[in-house]
């Protein structure tokens, strides 16, 4: 039986720009399981960094969570982030709930030692107890000898830096990491090795993740369930497993003929999508992804998004899930 | 330049049919107590006509190597033939004679496009300066011309707009369709699709692939990327730490590597729908090596590793029909 950990209903998150409300987010629903590995994946711009900063209230002017609750279930009490005060986001942020930020090789600070970085986040969220011993515990789990420490980040490779990261946003010992594309700058060899670092790390620390990608292979590699995202909603949500196997919304079907593998054809062109995303600026009526939709009809652009069709353990929005074919050319 | 102890290199002739030959270069990049070898003692040529993939780690020196065959950065050792001219002693007319043949598509759509100048003075820079006398007729509708080719259509509808206004996706086709203005012989792509989602991707391989075949000019495509260097690439080579240490044709390299850097690197590869099994990891952090090695530049971490390994140059040889690798025990 899986219990949510996490609980967001309704979520609207838009960015008020000159030319118009940017609707990120649209009425998003999502839970997230204890102990599980959930990979958000979509196109640029469907949302999913928006996501990561509306669970943790990181939204900055001009963006603004205009409605909906996002509830952390802990053991002792839920805790409804969105109604916190500012001190109490402050106590409950990193400890409870940590992220790696997108480009997040950059963010060390450059002339701060790794090690004052530490000390700095610990002071910051009132951490007590013996921090060389804490700093050399998450170094270690994160793959990184103690020396490190001691080291600037200009002197540390990518794959370094942002194992560095992850060792920073679990010091705190949160039940939630959040990982914004962790490994996208980085080339397959050390992708690996931090993905691989993840899941030993979940494992010992029973921990909570949501994965963020936009590439799907990474997000099987790893992912327990995987949320779909196009246009500020997951239009298909479920079992990693499922969903790779037979996918349902024809978005998740094109994603999946369109990634290019391997065993890819090579006397073949490669399977493309065509179109681009809507305009998060209007109000989109029925199903976002109608006019990309091989399969789309008339229906489709009335259809009430809420609430989506269940089909086993998958949900999907879409009036007509699994009737678009699939074809690919797995793993042999 | 070179001295008399390399007098048989002097009189060396590139065959016909390759477009650039490197002959014993090294780039060697000094700062403070450090000797990095970004090329380290590179023998190889590119096929004319023919699409060649370099593939490798971030470090391994693909960038400097396509940098170093269109003459941008000069070598510290050794010699580059364009067909069969050395172009590290070119004067001034033959390097522009040498730069109107070639160009370089750069990674990031976003920066490598200049703000403040429309798509038509874009497009057309390359005819601009090398085909002077062309009235600015001719020019728009040459560049409106190109631009259908990438498909950008019609061509004539975007010479005046800018960069702000167009997409990742269509600002590559547009740095594609200045590359290709001019119709240049040996075209540069460094990591071309590295910032754009999957979709777009596959439509940019599409049309490189195409336009390619259309236009015929060699290609040189570089990328940590192993799946779309796979499809694209009609050669393949894998680069390690300044060193190619394995060329052949794509589909055996990746079907069957035969040296274990590359087998590291092809089994890193994340596989849709297939789970990764963390634990297994490279020993060792290449991040300490700067190339210059005496021996193999993978023995830190081979699995195989002999003695011979640490203490002799391992050379590429060809261990079947048109597959090279440098590697005193290949696998298999
Ligand atoms: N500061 C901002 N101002 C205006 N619009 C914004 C801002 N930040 C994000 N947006 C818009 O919100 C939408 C969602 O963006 P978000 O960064 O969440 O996408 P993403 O899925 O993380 O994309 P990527 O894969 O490129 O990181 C996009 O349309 C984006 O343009
Ligand atoms: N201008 C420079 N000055 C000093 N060192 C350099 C310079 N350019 C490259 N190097 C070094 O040369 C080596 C090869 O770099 P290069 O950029 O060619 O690698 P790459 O294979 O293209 O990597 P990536 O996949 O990260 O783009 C690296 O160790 C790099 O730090
Ligand atoms: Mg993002
Ligand atoms: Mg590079």
């Amino acid at each position: 039986m899986s219990f949510p950990i996490l609980s967001i209903k309704k979520l609207n998150t838009v960015f008020h720009t000159p030319s118009g409300d940017v609707m990120a987010l649209r009425n998003l629903s999502l839970e997230v399981n204890k102990g599980e590995v959930l990979a958000i994946v979509g196109e640029s711009g469907s949302g999913k960094s928006t996501l990561g900063f509306s669970i943790l209230r990181l939204i900055e002017n001009p963006g603004e969570i205009i409605s909906g609750s996002i509830v952390f279930h802990s053991p002792e009490r839920d805790v409804h982030i969105l109604d916190l005060s500012l001190p109490q986001l402050r106590e409950f942020r990193w400890v409870n709930i940590s992220m790696i930020f997108q480009s997040a090789m950059n963010v060390l600070n450059p002339i701060a030692r790794i090690e004052k970085q530490f000390i700095d986040t610990f002071e910051a969220h009132n951490i007590e107890g013996d921090y060389q011993e804490r700093i050399n515990k998450y170094l270690e789990i994160a793959g990184l000898g103690k020396q490190v420490k001691k080291m600037f980040p200009h002197e540390l490779s990518g794959g370094m830096k942002q194992r560095v990261n992850i060792a920073l946003a679990l010091s705190c010992e949160p039940s939630i990491l959040i990982a914004d594309e962790p490994t996208t700058a980085l080339d397959v060899v050390v992708q690996k090795e931090i993905l691989s670092s993840i899941m030993r790390i979940k494992d010992e620390l029973n921990l909570t993740v949501i994965f963020i990608t936009h590439d799907l292979s990474v997000a099987s590699s790893i992912a327990d369930r995987l949320a779909i995202f196009y246009a500020g909603r997951p239009v298909e949500v479920g079992s990693a497993d499922k969903i790779l196997r037979s996918p349902q919304h024809p978005y998740t079907t094109l994603l999946l003929s369109s990634v290019i593998s391997l065993n890819t054809n090579r006397e073949a062109s490669l399977k493309t999508m065509g179109g681009s995303p809507p305009d998060l600026k209007k109000r989109i009526p029925g199903c976002s992804f109608l006019e990309r939709c091989p399969i789309g009809e008339e229906a489709c652009s009335t259809y009430d998004l809420f609430p989506a069709k269940v089909h086993g353990d998958v949900f999907v929005e879409c009036i007509h899930p699994g009737k678009l074919e699939f074809e690919m050319e797995v793993n042999k | 330049m070179l001295t008399g102890r390399r007098l048989k290199e002097e009189k060396w002739l590139p065959p016909s049919n390759e477009i650039i030959s490197f002959r014993n270069v090294d780039k060697v990049y000094k700062s403070g107590h450090t000797t990095n070898y970004a090329l380290d003692s590179i023998n190889f040529s590119i096929k004319t006509g023919k699409t060649l993939s370099v593939v490798g780690e971030s470090g391994s020196g693909k960038t400097t190597f396509g940098l170093a065959s269109l003459g941008l950065i000069e070598p510290t050792r050794g010699k580059i033939y364009f067909q069969g001219i050395d172009i590290t002693s070119l004067d001034r007319i033959q390097k522009r004679n040498f730069r109107s043949k070639t160009h370089m598509i750069f990674q990031d759509p976003y920066s490598s496009l200049n703000p403040y100048n429309n798509i038509f003075t874009t497009v057309s820079a390359p005819i601009e300066s090398f085909q002077k006398g062309m009235s600015k007729e001719e020019r728009r509708n040459k560049a409106a011309e190109m631009l259908d080719k990438v498909g950008l259509s019609p061509g004539a509808d975007f010479l005046d707009i800018y960069p702000k206004s167009l997409s990742g996706g269509q600002r590559q086709r547009v740095a594609i369709a200045r590359s290709l203005i001019n119709k240049p012989e040996f075209v540069v792509a460094d990591e071309p699709t590295s910032m754009l989602d999957v979709s777009i991707t596959s439509t940019v391989i599409n049309l490189m692939k195409s336009l390619k075949d259309e236009l015929n000019f060699t290609m040189l495509y570089i990328s940590h990327e192993i799946a779309t260097s796979r499809y694209i690439g009609d050669d393949m080579a894998v680069m390690n730490l300044g060193r190619i240490v394995e060329y052949g044709s794509p589909e055996e390299i990746t079907k069957s590597p035969k040296h274990p850097y590359t087998d590291l690197l092809i089994r890193s590869y994340p596989k849709p729908g297939q789970k990764l099994v963390p634990g297994e990891t490279r020993h060792g952090d290449y991040n300490v090596y700067n190339g210059g090695i005496k021996g193999c530049t993978f023995a830190y971490a081979c699995p195989f590793k002999i003695p011979e390994c640490e203490n002799t140059k391992p050379e590429l040889r060809e261990i079947s029909q048109g597959h090279w690798v440098a590697c005193f025990h290949p696998i298999n």
